[in-house]
């Protein structure tokens, strides 16, 4: 059941029908954890109806969707896919709710197995209501709207001891499960007797699957909304008030949640289980049925949330190009969520709830520009973390560097930071994220750091390193490696021999700035002395030997840069000023720009380097080599953006086709596999 | 004698040679069989022309769905088989070496007579759960002063190639399995085509095609003619 809700799930994002209705953002509350906005329209416009069809076809979702019923085109399926489809969660401190807000065109279009007929079930505002998979979720639904509900409770509220004697659950049973001895000890006859004793029909007659097995029922009615709601447990709250009990007991008996009886069935195979496995099960049927309830009782605010987030306008996605968006208002309590934390220590002694990230608002976006696909993904920094990060990222790479790009050169990476920033706030930044990270340990955390401050020339090593590094890989280049042969003398003994081979290799050069170059040249000049590395006085050239059979790696100094490469020619070159560099711009460009990170691959080029180097590549992968000619570049860079903000950006060029995108051109690509 | 441990490895380094188009391996068996049939042997696997791949190799975890075993992990074999050979009946002085930097691996041993070099690969075989070696047999008869090896080809060893493409199949080629008899007599004659005695009439060198004697075109059997004195 739940495949065919992921696939009604997906379907959403792919296919488009002309009804005007209103958008669903109205349907989410005003404080979720995380909003995911599908659209619909968008993911058909970039790839093309058909398309989106005969993907759904080949790859079998039509199949998977229709269960029985032959659905081969979009104009047979429920989802209004002209409307934005969004996916959210609300968390509270005992449970979670996954909600996904699916568009309607018309309701008669669902499968009446999972959605019967209007009239049929209870409502709740209008919606229709049906509980499946045992409760574990619910639809609601009307004639504009789909909504599909997963509950999920939270572990790190049944990790309070006031909570878990409230509910009656068995403490520490996992824990007593592993830590019993399962060792055979000849002195228990009478618990041996016990075992001789226990008949197993019977056990088997309370176990689960069994056709005497009763499942914990929990009865849901029409108007469910008019019955007063039983929140979680707030053990702060019970001495004040002292009727939460009398208030969980009557919402008990009113669903019909019989915990001690819904255990009961486990309890009389009790003397059959091992310890440890009974607390285990009891606490099992004891989550489930709060989970039940709970779900029943939270149906109504999440059909008809009393706040909404529509005004939002981050969650509406109305333009072509962005497929999908991801957005959560608060990146620290959603990290923190999805770590699942509680105020407690994790098991390592770490209050994982401390660490704070720096970001407040996350957005992330999967966005098509033509054969471009880009993801997206921007942060908005709390004031203290947006100060370190501007001064950081606040920087100017050495103009001189862009001389020195090679041509042929595969891609680049670059990182341009202020070191002397970086060196100077990074411990203060450290503590302030990390500092009550280790309980009790915040002090010393402050005292590591403060030394670190104080001790550390930010100034001297930031003119041995100021923070601006180009790596260039370069083409393949055929070197001179040496090997082992055994051959024989006339009477056949064996002979060890070195020999030396040509074999292709990729070859990089890295360029940065050091304003104060004394400290590498007096370590160079201990290598010299032990024979660790030569120099050539007549190039200036140092050169470290292939001492791990990966490369010779030279170094040069001229002026304010240094020069570490694998090519010796190419660093002879830069030393006597016969350097050829890249004619094109683009690297240049790119180099301009500044970034603190960017990296760059010519995929277009790779090819020819993959094909030449040997690499181990077989399947699929293999036969994708040759189309990397037609691709453009892979990019990933990041950048400030405004005063708070943080953007990074990954980026793929699809090859170029008309009237393609790069969304068709993978929907042709995924599709091509299934024929 | 060593045949087990090779036909274990050579499968391995077909695999990787394919992975890799390794240009070349080089597997080198040394037996030196006195006149009273004890002696000892020296394997030795060299992939030293291929080291850079390698190198790249075992950084993977896998390769086509083939997992690749870590520096560790062969290292553990390696002492696995070790451990099997000092307990084999009529084996002794067990030595090896595993070079990871340039990609060799040494394995020697002695041995009190040439049959106890089929109760070893009897031994191997049985922990590798493998037929090979019981397609290998090796025999000593002293009074005709005749060596053998007899080795029964099985086609099942071709399939191994099917799975790899002819370009690879001509990279393989350049992987060789030598094999060098010596003795206290002089040779006098080998039933092997390919095979070849050394000047001074104590050798023997025989030396395939990997893919040759995979695909059946070239036996391993040999038998060898001592001089009776």
């Amino acid at each position: 059941m739940k495949i065919k809700h992921i696939s009604l799930t997906l379907l959403c994002a792919i296919a488009a029908f002309k009804v005007q209705a209103q958008d669903l953002s109205s349907k989410i509350p005003s404080n979720p954890e995380f909003v995911l906005t599908v659209n619909n329209k968008a993911i058909l416009q970039n790839g093309t109806p058909e398309l989106v069809n005969e993907f759904l076809e080949k790859t079998g979702i039509y199949k998977e969707l229709s269960n029985n019923q032959e659905v081969h085109s979009l104009d047979k399926l429920a989802l209004d896919l002209q409307r934005n489809a969004y996916m959210y969660n609300t968390v509270t401190d005992s449970v979670s709710y996954m909600v996904a807000l699916l568009p309607l065109k018309n309701s008669n279009f669902l499968p009446e197995e999972i959605f019967p007929k209007v009239g049929n079930l209870p409502q709740v505002d209008g919606f229709q209501v049906n509980y499946i998979d045992n409760l574990q979720s619910a639809v609601a639904y009307d004639n504009n709207t789909l909504m599909i509900i997963y509950p999920s409770l939270k572990d790190s509220y049944f990790e309070s001891e006031d909570v878990r004697e409230h509910y009656g659950l068995e403490p520490d049973a996992v824990q007593n499960y592993w830590d019993y001895d399962y060792s055979y000890d000849e002195d228990e006859d009478e618990q041996d007797q016990e075992w001789e004793a226990y008949d197993s029909e019977q056990a088997q007659e309370h176990a689960p699957g069994c056709e005497h097995y009763k499942e914990p029922e929990v009865e849901y009615v029409a108007g469910v909304e008019e019955i007063e709601s039983t929140q979680a447990y707030d053990p702060s709250q019970e001495p004040k008030t002292g009727v939460a009990m009398d208030e969980y007991q009557q919402a008990d008996e009113y669903y019909g949640v019989d915990y001690q009886g819904a255990y009961d069935a486990y309890q009389t195979t009790a003397g059959v289980l091992l310890p440890g496995l009974y607390e285990k099960s009891k606490n099992e049927v004891i989550l489930d049925s709060l989970s039940k309830e709970w779900l029943v009782q939270a149906l109504p605010g999440i059909v008809t949330p009393q706040s909404v987030l529509s005004q939002n306008k981050e969650v509406i996605l109305k333009d072509n190009s962005t497929l999908v968006r991801f957005w959560a208002n608060d990146f620290n309590a959603f990290y923190s969520n999805l770590l699942g934390t509680s105020d407690a220590l994790d098991p390592f002694g770490l209050n994982l709830n401390a660490f704070k990230s720096g970001y407040s608002q996350l957005q992330a976006d999967l966005v098509i520009q033509g054969n471009v696909l880009k993801l997206t993904a921007e942060a908005t920094m709390d004031k203290d973390f947006a100060t370190y990060t501007k001064k950081v990222l606040k920087h100017k790479m050495n103009p001189k560097i862009k001389q020195y790009i090679p041509s042929e050169h595969l891609g680049f990476m670059s990182l341009n930071v202020n070191m002397q920033e970086y060196i100077q706030r990074t411990p203060g930044m450290f503590y302030k994220q990390y500092g009550k990270f280790i309980p009790g340990s915040d002090d010393i955390v402050l005292a590591v750091t403060t030394a670190l401050e104080v001790t550390l020339d930010s100034k001297g090593i930031s003119n041995m390193l100021p923070g601006d590094m180009v790596v260039f890989i370069n083409d393949v280049q055929e070197v001179t490696k040496q090997y082992t042969s055994y051959e024989w003398d006339e009477d056949y003994n064996l002979v060890e021999e070195e020999k030396t081979k040509q074999v292709n290799q990729a070859q990089f050069l890295a360029i940065g700035t050091s304003k104060d170059q004394r400290l590498f040249k007096a370590l160079l000049q201990i290598g010299i002395n032990k024979n660790d590395c030569t120099f050539d006085s007549n190039t200036g050239i140092y050169t470290l030997p292939d001492t791990s059979d990966l490369m010779e790696v030279h170094m040069y100094f001229k002026g304010d840069l240094m020069f570490v490469g694998s090519d010796y020619k190419q660093m002879q070159s830069i030393a006597n000023g016969t350097f050829k560099a890249d004619p094109l711009n683009a690297t240049r460009k790119e180099l301009s720009k500044g970034h603190p990170v960017n990296i760059v691959l010519h995929t277009n080029k790779l090819s020819e380097v993959l094909e030449n180097l040997d690499l181990p590549l077989q399947g699929p992968i293999e036969k994708a080599v040759p189309d990397l000619k037609n691709y453009g570049d892979i990019q990933l860079y990041s950048s400030l953006k405004g005063s708070n903000k943080v953007y990074s950006e990954l980026s793929v060029s699809f090859p170029s086709q008309k009237n393609a995108t790069a969304l068709s051109y993978l929907l042709t690509q995924i599709t091509n596999l299934y024929k | 004698m060593l045949k087990k441990i090779a036909s274990k490895i050579i499968l391995v380094l077909l695999f990787l040679s394919s992975s890799l188009l390794m240009s070349c391996f080089d597997f080198i068996e040394e037996i030196n069989i006195s006149q009273n049939g004890s002696g000892n042997i020296k394997a030795t696997l060299n992939i030293s022309q291929s080291k850079t791949q390698m190198a790249t190799l075992l950084k993977l975890d896998q390769v086509a769905g083939n997992k690749i075993p870590s520096e560790s992990q062969i290292r553990q074999k390696t002492q696995e088989v070790v451990e099997i050979l000092e307990n084999a009946k009529g084996i002794s002085n067990v030595e090896y070496t595993l070079d990871f930097t340039n990609y060799i691996a040494k394995l020697s041993c002695d041995f009190a007579s040439v049959e106890d070099l089929n109760h070893f690969n009897a031994t191997l075989a049985k922990h590798f759960n493998s037929t090979f070696s019981k397609n290998i047999a090796y025999s000593y008869d002293k009074k005709n002063q005749l060596v053998s090896k007899k080795f029964t080809y099985d086609p099942s060893y071709a399939k191994v190639l099917e799975k790899f493409s002819q370009k690879d199949i001509d990279a393989l080629k350049q992987a060789k399995y030598t094999q060098v008899l010596k003795f206290e007599q002089d040779v006098v004659e080998t039933s092997h085509p390919l095979s070849r005695i050394s000047p001074n009439k104590k050798g023997v060198l025989l030396q395939v095609s990997v893919v040759d004697f995979i695909q059946g075109n070239t036996s391993l059997s040999n038998t060898i003619n001592l001089n009776k004195q």
